[in-house]
């Protein structure tokens, strides 16, 4: 659609003649180019956005194993309550007694995600995982610079998301990568010789559990030791979640200082096409006076916000994605302590019968019992031709969306497969048979593979056309 | 309770495993970081008590269309066809598009989204959208900073507080002085302070137009002309509402614009989430933070896609190198914004853009009238005053009107009763009066 359309909008406005429009705008701000932008009426914009929506595909379309995201069915009743009116129009700036509902659910929240997490405190603030990670970060630095403690090094494992080392950047630290050995755990030789390297100056590891490989570190106890023991301390990247509630909480089991969450992944929240997301800190008694500020805190029953004086400040404007949030909360108080452990419980399940089920058709990055994830590659492929995105593209044709790929960077041409808990065995049953012959495929008509998509509406993009010549908004006439 | 699976499948499925039960595949979990009893959590509700407990939570707060707030979180008209269509489970719940064959629907409303930003603010490129306005505001100073290298950055006093709070977050740890540019007497940047301050150790100066306090600033051609001398940038924060009428920061030869538009077809939801927008001139394409989508064709086709692009400044690619940490975007929070642009044109924005300044200014008109006496000249649909009543808001607040922001919150050197009202198209002429009429009788 490269056509434009101007002066069809469904809008109306009642005339407001009190005033005239000249005594409004002084001379000096007025525009001086024409503002031009098309418009719809609302039959072709509901055409139009009902075809949109036909091209795209979400969990409610089928399994969506993307690794690292958690992408499980989002529950309708959260969209009901989040969008009750009485949520939706307050201001963030109304008197406390006027919005006690909103900061009644921020409050409980910020204990529940304590309690789920094992930690003292909670800060609902930032607006996203990468902004938790941010704030966790600023957090240690607040710790140390109180402390006199200059430290400028933040340890992440060689399988870390891309979030981690541009966090740490963004927050003025120098990332150095940590190897994992060959079990996926953080290799203890590796670590041992940069602390000797750099001991008192590393400020931080930040460390996800499961990793991105969906393998609980082995070793985890020795690890978190050794960095305390440097004086540095540990942040843990909360986006696998979804594989610990009510197993092991990364406070006080793993032993963890901070962390951020998501609350789009591991609490139910929809991801709407890329957000908004949410992204909580915890942290316990060593960190909870440098949280983001406000917090919300209750006394007598009346729930009112509260500065901290030690915080690091704000991250964003007003309290959080109380939006998001809302969502989440819903989640958890109909789940519960054995529902949320019931989750993890299950997609640990599902995980591994998938795996256990495409096992002799990839390749197996790591022979271990995985949790919620696990990653295969495209090695027994490649020598048809066929590589990890030609999998992912096929996958479609089948009507799965596919898993994440190449990413862990340590595993090339990586397929990482998170069904969550909520894929049905007979939809796992599918996805398996699906994977076995696309393998198949692979060896015997490789080139089905290699030019899929064949099904959908739209064939293979041009990626480099896009990057070579970009296009990134409508031209008007 | 999403959970389902029967007991048989279960066993079927730990059977195919080779193990027992679901303990076995938690054997490699060292038992010292195991936790072997529950979480302390209210006990599980059912759809039904959850909805109920919503709803008795949601009816303690108080909401009215009598609300005068503004100072950032805007009430404006939202078509009903935007939950419509954002309700759509294929919208609502697809995550990044990263598959672009699977993900045309959410990449093409992003494109629209950086389409309505350009041809609003008149600039080049745009992304698909931060979180909210003042981190907006924090990855533009963050563009400055990494474009000339440079250690200093002034910022309009009058830009909002929860802005300034935000950019003071983000460049610390960086040794990044930030110097605060006062405003005069009408409201806008004092010109004198800042041709002292703009020296060519500047990276970059952030202004927002109108400003905290809904006041216009006259001038910005002529501080283009002072920040264009030194080479640092100028960075100018737009109200997208506003942008129809006013003189963009394209118009103004800004080099970066970034502002909040939730009052784009987005509910205030308390605050968040919000929807950050930030939009350069071509050159700084590269230095753009966030996703961004493009055009192109199918491969071997000759139909036309979306897929997100130059992807090389991004976390999942550059990692410690990338121009920001940012993974998700609020695209839900953009697709909402996108849809607007499309159901009102440009014919619409105006119309909004005119309705909300008119009744603004009728309303002041006729409070000056009761003893209200402005305090800056020049404003869109927000305007300051000095109150000749006091505790002005719990009286407003008793006859059941959300009252004005009051500045002494934020701004100590004004008084506490100088408060700043706030009038959207969504004010009805009955509210206006409403409102005259409460004032009256204090």
């Amino acid at each position: 659609m490269s056509k434009c359309f101007y002066g069809r909008s469904s809008y109306s406005v009642r005339e407001f003649d009190r005033i005239k429009l000249e005594d409004c705008i002084p001379d000096g701000v007025k525009r001086t180019k024409e503002f031009k932008h098309p418009s719809m009426n609302e039959a072709q914009l509901e055409r139009y956005l009902t075809e949109l929506s036909s091209m795209n595909f979400g969990v409610g379309n089928g399994v969506y194993p993307l690794g690292s995201c958690t992408m499980k069915h989002n529950p309708k009743v959260n969209e009901e309550v989040a969008s009750l009116s009485g949520f939706t129009n307050v201001h963030p700036y109304q008197y406390p007694s006027d919005v006690q509902g909103t900061l009644q659910i921020v409050y409980e929240m910020q204990n529940y995600l304590a309690e789920i997490t094992g930690m003292d405190a909670c800060s609902l603030q930032p607006a996203a995982g990468a902004q938790g990670e941010f704030t966790g970060l600023m957090m240690i630095r607040q710790k140390h610079l109180r402390d006199r403690e200059d430290r400028i090094y933040v340890l992440i494992p060689d399988s870390a998301h891309g979030t981690n080392p541009a966090s740490v950047a963004f927050a003025g630290y120098k990332p150095i990568e940590v190897k994992s050995d060959d079990r996926g755990n953080v290799d203890l030789k590796d670590l041992d010789e940069i602390l000797l390297k750099h001991e008192k100056q590393i400020a931080a590891m930040m460390i996800t559990n499961p990793n991105t490989l969906g393998l609980f570190d082995e070793n985890l106890v020795e690890v978190l030791m050794r960095i305390h023991d440097a004086g540095g301390l540990l942040f843990y990247d909360g986006a696998n979640l979804n594989a610990t509630m009510g197993i092991s909480r990364p406070g006080k089991d793993m032993g963890f200082d901070v962390l951020q969450l998501n609350l789009h992944k591991t609490f139910s929240t929809p991801h709407g096409g890329g957000g908004p997301g949410s992204g909580p800190v915890c942290a316990n008694k060593t960190l909870e006076d440098f949280l983001p500020t406000p917090v919300v805190k209750e006394r007598n029953g009346f729930y009112y916000l509260k500065n901290l004086p030690d915080s690091i400040g704000k991250v964003r404007s007003f309290y959080g994605n109380i939006g998001v949030v809302l969502k989440a909360y819903t989640y958890i108080r109909m789940l519960g302590s054995k529902g949320l452990k019931r989750v993890s419980e299950t997609a640990i399940l599902n995980a591994n019968y998938l795996m256990q089920g495409i096992k002799d058709y990839y390749d197996l990055a790591f022979a271990r019992t995985c949790k919620h994830e696990f990653v295969v590659s495209d090695k027994r492929q490649k020598k048809f031709g066929v590589k990890a995105i030609d999998i992912a593209k096929r996958m479609m044709d089948y009507g799965f969306h596919p898993p994440t790929i190449y990413f862990p960077l340590i595993v090339p041409g990586a397929l990482m497969f998170e069904p969550t808990e909520t894929s049905s065995k007979t939809e796992l049953d599918k996805l398996i048979e699906t994977m076995i012959s696309i393998a198949k495929e692979c060896e015997n008509e490789p080139e089905k593979v290699i030019n899929a998509p064949h099904n959908l509406k739209i064939k293979r993009l041009d990626e480099v056309l896009a990057a070579r010549k970009p296009v990134l908004r409508r031209e008007y006439d | 309770m999403f959970i389902p699976h029967t007991k048989e499948e279960i066993n079927s499925m730990l059977k195919a495993i080779g193990v027992s039960s679901i303990e076995d595949l938690l054997k490699d979990i060292p038992v010292n970081n195991r936790q072997f009893f529950g979480l302390n959590l209210p006990k599980s509700m059912t759809e039904q008590e959850v909805k109920r407990h919503m709803q008795e939570l949601a009816s303690k707060n108080y909401i009215t269309k009598l609300s005068f707030l503004g100072a950032g979180v805007y009430y404006h008209f939202i078509p009903s066809i935007i939950n419509a269509a954002l309700s759509r489970q294929e919208l609502l719940t697809a995550y990044t598009p990263y598959q672009s064959e699977v993900s045309q629907g959410t990449l093409r409303l992003m494109f629209d989204f950086q389409s309505l930003v350009c041809s609003l603010t008149g600039m080049d490129v745009s992304n698909a959208s931060l979180y909210d306005g003042a981190s907006a505001a924090a990855e533009a100073v963050n563009i400055a900073l990494a474009k000339t290298k440079r250690k200093k950055v002034l910022v309009a006093k009058s830009l909002h507080p929860e802005y300034k709070k935000t950019i003071r977050t983000y460049t610390q740890g960086r040794n990044i002085k930030i110097e605060e540019i006062p405003y005069n007497e009408r409201g806008e940047l004092d010109f004198k302070d800042l041709e002292r301050e703009v020296e060519d150790n500047v990276a970059a100066l952030i202004v927002h137009q109108p400003n905290f306090f809904g006041s216009y600033e006259l001038d910005l051609d002529d501080v283009r002309g002072i920040t264009k001398e030194v080479g640092a940038f100028l960075c100018i924060g737009a109200y997208p509402i506003s942008l129809p009428l006013v003189k963009s920061p394209g118009e103004i030869g800004a080099d970066i614009t970034f502002g909040e538009a939730q009052c784009l077809g987005n509910s205030p939801n308390f605050g968040g989430p919000g929807l950050g927008y930030i939009a350069t001139k071509k050159e700084l394409l590269r230095l753009l933070p966030g996703r961004i989508c493009g055009r192109t064709k199918e491969k071997d086709g000759k139909n036309e896609g979306y897929v997100l692009t130059i992807a090389t400044r991004e976390q999942h690619i550059r990692r410690e190198k990338a121009t920001s940490n940012i993974c998700s975007n609020q695209a839900l929070c953009a697709s909402a914004a996108a849809i607007f642009g499309w159901y009102m044109g440009s014919e619409g924005l105006k119309k909004l853009a005119e309705d909300n300044t008119l009744k603004a200014h009728y309303l002041q008109k006729e409070m000056a009238k009761l003893g209200f006496e402005l305090v800056f000249p020049n404003y869109f649909n927000e305007f300051v005053v000095k109150s000749p009543i006091e505790n002005l808001n719990r009286k407003l607040r008793s006859k059941g009107i959300i009252g004005p922001y009051q500045l002494r919150k934020s701004f100590n050197e004004f008084d506490k009763n100088t408060y700043m009202f706030c009038v959207t198209d969504m004010h009805e002429e009955k509210d206006l009066e409403y409102l005259l009429e409460v004032l009256k009788n204090e």
